[in-house]
């Protein structure tokens, strides 16, 4: 699974969304990322590219396109 | 003693403590502990229920595998030739549900054995979560942890007090400060000390420029009501204070904004406040009124927040201070009176448009007596190793100097 494929999944799975769903999606958008889903999808994230994000990171993580631009800091291109 | 020990009430398993003393610490960020806390936080977020509860699963977020791994690298070489000091004995507050667990937490990543005392104090989350710990303990994998984790509740016994300080080599006493001085008479032995959480306050600094200019009033709102009424303003982090900082009429122009959108977030989350806060609130406000010269209101006029504009800062923000949402505001167009005003009981400041490094130079946190924590607005109640100015990896853990 290309590394594209596999944080679109992160989001599917967590939020119950399609991917279609995805591409403008904010934080708060939906019911599902609300502050808990919040953590949820930062540990399926931390999982699935086997990383350890900052707590800094992890709060400024507030969309879809602007979570690919955090996760090149820890050398994951999306 | 023993008659004594009956009154204990184990939420985890019955615990004998002979021969808690021989238990051997084991190195801070061991494999064990961090696979422990991983479990319970793998078993948090397995519930159903777990949007009822943000600060169980804020809990489950510290205590994942990554993130003390994460932690445990920050520390670097630190770690190298630490371990538990022993045997940590812990006395747990009644104003946050899961205080206890934090304390569990520290004793944990720390190897230490915990004796942990919760409060009488029931609350939902806290329950789910001794539920999920006893659970975990009672799993082969963690069977190590039957012998050095035990939580219990006791009603305030002296004797009991006196032989549970008598096995500790570090005791953890979260405030009151009438607690602390109450534990405090049972004596621990000699090479045995106390940390101490005692009463303090907290406050929030507001650069009123800089907040008209942000770009997200609301985000800045929704995040003061977390640091405030999502613990009922009852937390020792929750600010008691706004500094506004500005000329009046930037000041003036940002608390009508600020306190809008503050007033939404209320709304939104449909907070409640009982009966008998909304009486002690007013009593504050004009106690406020005739000592400090303060000037009152309230959102919308109802009685659920009360502000109170004040002419000057008293030396000891406690007489003023009131859970439920009572805010004094002071404004100013200098950072000087702020600077001033920081005691010893002055924990957290939160901010708003400033930048933290700037602002440390600015209030000379270098040489202060109080602030412990300078944190974004929002992040006040953020638990970290680093805590009320100690930094609790050193604190509960001991070093083998190697030569």
């Amino acid at each position: 699974m290309s590394n594209v494929e596999k944080y679109q999944q992160a989001f599917t799975e967590t939020f119950g969304l399609g991917e279609d769903q995805l591409a403008d999606l904010k934080y708060q958008d939906v019911p599902e990322w609300d502050s808990v889903g919040h953590m949820n999808l930062m540990g399926a994230l931390e999982d699935v590219f086997d990383i350890e994000m900052d707590i800094d990171d992890i709060t400024d993580f507030s969309s879809f396109e602007h979570g690919k631009t955090i996760l090149k800091k820890y050398n994951v291109n999306v | 003693m023993q008659s004594a020990l009956d009154k204990l009430q184990f939420e985890t398993g019955a615990y004998g403590f002979g021969g808690v003393e021989k238990l051997r610490p084991m190195p801070v960020f061991c494999d064990e502990a961090i696979a422990f806390l991983d479990a319970i936080s793998k078993a948090i977020f397995a519930r159903d229920d777990i949007r009822a509860y943000p600060d169980l699963a804020s809990f489950g977020f510290l205590c994942r595998a990554r993130n003390l791994k994460r932690l445990k690298k920050e520390y670097g070489s630190f770690t190298d030739y630490r371990c538990g000091k022993g045997v940590s004995l812990h006395f747990t507050p009644s104003n946050i549900p899961l205080n206890f667990a934090y304390s569990l937490f520290l004793g944990l990543v720390t190897g230490n054995v915990c004796l942990i005392r919760m409060s009488s104090k029931e609350f939902p989350q806290a329950t789910i979560l001794v539920d999920i710990i006893r659970n975990v303990m009672e799993s082969d994998a963690f069977s190590i942890f039957r012998d050095r984790v035990a939580i219990f509740r006791y009603q305030h016994d002296k004797d009991v007090t006196d032989y549970l300080s008598s096995l500790c080599d570090i005791r953890i006493i979260w405030g009151s400060d009438d607690t602390i001085s109450e534990i405090r008479t049972s004596p621990l032995p000699a090479r045995s000390f106390d940390v101490t959480f005692a009463d303090r306050y907290s406050m929030c600094v507001i650069n009123a420029e800089a907040y008209l200019n942000d770009a997200d009033p609301h985000k800045e709102a929704t995040a003061f009501y977390n640091d405030t009424l999502f613990f009922d303003q009852n937390a020792c982090t929750s600010p008691r204070l706004m500094y506004w900082l500005g000329d009046a009429q930037t000041v003036v122009q940002a608390q009508e904004t600020f306190w809008a959108h503050f007033e939404s977030a209320i709304r939104d989350r449909d907070y409640r406040t009982s009966g008998n806060l909304a009486v002690e609130k007013l009593l504050n406000q004009q106690i406020a009124a005739i000592e400090l010269d303060g000037i009152g209101t309230g959102l919308s006029g109802d009685s659920l927040v009360r502000r109170t504009n004040i002419e000057r800062i008293p030396e000891d923000l406690e007489p003023f201070a009131c859970p439920g949402g009572f805010f004094l505001e002071y404004a100013n167009p200098s950072l000087a009176p702020l600077a001033e005003s920081i005691t010893r009981k002055l924990q957290t400041l939160t901010y708003i448009g400033f930048d933290a490094a700037a602002l440390f130079d600015e209030l000379g946190l270098d040489r202060a007596i109080g602030i412990d924590r300078l944190v974004a607005n929002g992040r006040a109640s953020e638990f970290g190793l680093v805590w009320d100015g100690y930094d609790m990896l050193f604190q509960m853990s001991k070093k083998v100097a190697v030569l």
